[in-house]
């Protein structure tokens, strides 16, 4: 049975995010608002620097969530309930592990990357994504879209003097699914 | 961490318990503390690793140096400097010159054998990784 790979260094989980206001189409980011280039034979990926993107690292756990709404009906001329899928909720959350650089940014400018995800929460600006669950080397399925990042909560104790934190992006709309073409 | 450790015991052991420089070898088949009672020997530190937080890219670690010790005197006659220097010992794992560490540990166990109470001890320093 095939199934995707996320364990090792070349197919690891990788989360990207800029802010929506600068993808080539805000509303529909596209591959290369995050990255360049990526090697195939290491999956390291080139950002693409004009857009300040952040790749998120330490992540411990990821989760995609499509949730459907549904609206049931009842018939009497059925034993069983009808049902319509009505529009999703898509959320992206995760944990991980805060560093100073992508958490409180690297400092003036414009971007994502000198903002930090904090500003990036705390000022409700709305962030394009791209989650990639088994990299993005060639040829490898990704979720791209919009939305806010929300509840963060950097937590801290004795026995794991860490900050980690979980994330949620609740997206604006659908996720965009895409195949992955710019790796070498 | 072993230096800190030395340069904190040999400053504060000043009584009949004193701290030696020299690593805990064995000497003609006998250990050095078993031949010079009442000096504190510390063995070369070494480290174990543990994961503390596992991630997609690169693990935290928890890095833990431990640095053992022996402390051998007479059994029949307790020294009168045992207690103070044992509480000396102890407290040197919270030495302000070891400062890359958030939790410090210290403990020992004792074992007599033909007269002789050696005392066992061990540091151990958490540090991430």
């Amino acid at each position: 049975m095939a199934f995707i790979n996320a364990s090792t260094s070349v197919n690891r989980v990788k989360l990207f995010i800029i802010k929506n206001s600068q993808a080539a189409t805000p509303g529909t980011p596209i591959e290369a608002d995050f990255y360049t280039a990526v090697s195939n034979s290491t999956g390291a990926a080139t950002l693409t620097t004009a857009k300040d993107p952040i790749l998120l690292g330490g992540l411990t756990d990821i989760t995609i969530n499509n949730s459907n709404g549904s609206y049931r009906w009842k018939q009497l001329d059925q034993s069983g309930e009808n049902v319509l899928t009505t529009n999703a909720t898509n959320t992206l959350s995760a944990n991980f592990v805060l560093s100073p650089d992508t958490f409180f940014g690297s400092g003036a400018g414009g971007g994502a990357l000198q903002d930090g995800i904090f500003k990036l929460s705390n000022d409700r600006i709305q962030v394009a994504f791209l989650v990639a669950p088994s990299g993005v080397t060639d040829n490898q399925t990704v979720l791209m879209g919009t939305g806010f990042i929300s509840a963060l909560a950097p937590t801290v104790s004795a026995d794991s003097p860490v900050f980690l934190s979980p994330i949620t992006i609740e997206v604006n709309g659908d996720y965009q699914k895409y195949m992955t073409t710019l790796a070498t | 961490m072993r230096t800190q450790l030395l340069a904190h015991l040999q400053a504060n052991l000043t009584g009949a318990i004193k701290a030696s420089a020299e690593l805990p070898y064995e000497e003609g088949g006998v250990s050095l503390n078993l031949k010079n009672l009442r000096r504190v020997y510390l063995a070369e530190p070494y480290i174990e690793m543990d994961q503390l937080v596992g991630t997609f890219d690169s693990d935290i670690n928890e890095k833990i140096t431990v640095v053992q010790g022996l402390l051998s005197t007479d059994a029949k006659q307790r020294n009168a400097d045992l207690d103070s220097a044992l509480t000396i010992i102890a407290q040197a794992k919270d030495i302000t010159t070891i400062t890359n560490s958030f939790r410090n540990e210290f403990d020992y166990t004792t074992d007599i054998s033909n007269g002789i109470i050696t005392y066992n001890f061990e540091y151990r320093f958490h540090s991430i990784d």
